[in-house]
């Protein structure tokens, strides 16, 4: 199997504050949701996953609490936190900025 | 919550933080294997190819954790830990080992204290280069005499205290500039 591409870096973060701002999460979730929307594009690999979740908790972004998932196992729930939804517009726009840059490069060259 | 405060948290409660870690990741290897049985793979098979794809846990730990922790700390930390462990182990081994250094160390500071007091510093007072060791030697035999003899005593009391200028000179504030040292006897002549 070709290997996923990879994401730019900080990418995984605003790709996990996006999923997030829609309703709360545990890991193994975002990581199917991020597979979905992507169509089996962008693939996460847990080892990344959880280091940038962690990185989001230690920064204030997210909170975490533990719940009862859909097949009653205990999982751990991700919640965006009010500057966890600032850093996502702040991010986004970045993102976009980016993007933009490299298409004008593209473009033009 | 600042982000330090927060790691300090993580570093304090850190069993229960490592514990929530190690259990997140279960639950998502669990959640994988039943997804992977769900499209029909073999339990087993999909046992083991959640267990390849969650990469391997403890991996994953590590780097979450590195996220928190400095890993070189916790590293010092296991270090230490190990260290007082094997200690404990072997009693003797460490009785030997601390009093040798003790000893060793002890011995080296107190020499050195010894010379850097004896030879190295100023003696504690002023104008420590003028002070004068006096000997009193008996001219036929060369033998140092026990005492100053009573004149000599005598001489000393008088002027109260004696100075040195010089290498093989004396003076004092009312003799003349510069008495020959080596001749003095009894105790300078013409002073």
């Amino acid at each position: 199997m070709r290997q996923p591409p990879d994401l730019l870096p900080g990418t995984l973060d605003l790709l996990v504050l996006r999923i997030l701002a829609r309703e709360r999460m545990h890991g193994y979730g975002i990581a199917q949701r991020l597979k979905e929307l992507s169509d089996d594009v962008l693939r996460v690999g847990e080892s990344s996953l959880y280091p940038s979740l962690q990185r989001l908790l230690r920064d204030g972004f997210l909170e975490a609490e533990w719940g009862a998932s859909e097949n009653n196992r205990r999982a751990r729930y991700y919640t965006l936190t009010r500057d966890g939804r600032k850093q996502l517009a702040a991010e986004r726009e970045e993102f976009d900025g980016i993007v933009a840059a490299i298409q004008q490069v593209l473009r033009t060259a | 919550m600042t982000g330090w405060l927060r790691r300090l948290r993580a570093r304090i409660r850190y069993r229960h933080f490592d514990r929530d870690l190690v259990e997140e990741l279960e639950t998502h290897r669990a959640m994988k294997e039943r997804e992977l049985v769900s499209t029909g793979l073999a339990p087993d098979e999909a046992r083991r190819q959640a267990r390849r794809d969650l990469g391997n846990v403890m991996l994953a730990g590590e780097d979450a954790r590195a996220v928190w922790i400095a890993p070189w700390l916790e590293s010092i930390g296991q270090d230490v830990r190990h260290a007082v462990r094997s200690f404990r182990r072997d009693r003797a081994f460490t009785i030997t080992t601390v009093l040798t250094l003790a000893i060793g160390i002890g011995a080296t500071t107190s020499t050195y204290s010894i010379v850097d007091g004896t030879l190295f510093k100023p003696l504690p007072y002023d104008n420590p280069e003028r002070v004068v060791m006096l000997m009193s030697r008996n001219s036929q035999t060369g033998n140092l005499a026990e005492s100053l003899g009573g004149s000599e005593a005598a001489t000393l009391h008088r002027f109260g205290s004696l100075f040195r200028s010089g290498s093989s000179t004396f003076s004092c504030p009312s003799c003349p500039p510069r008495c020959a040292s080596s001749g003095i006897s009894p105790l300078m002549p013409g002073c």
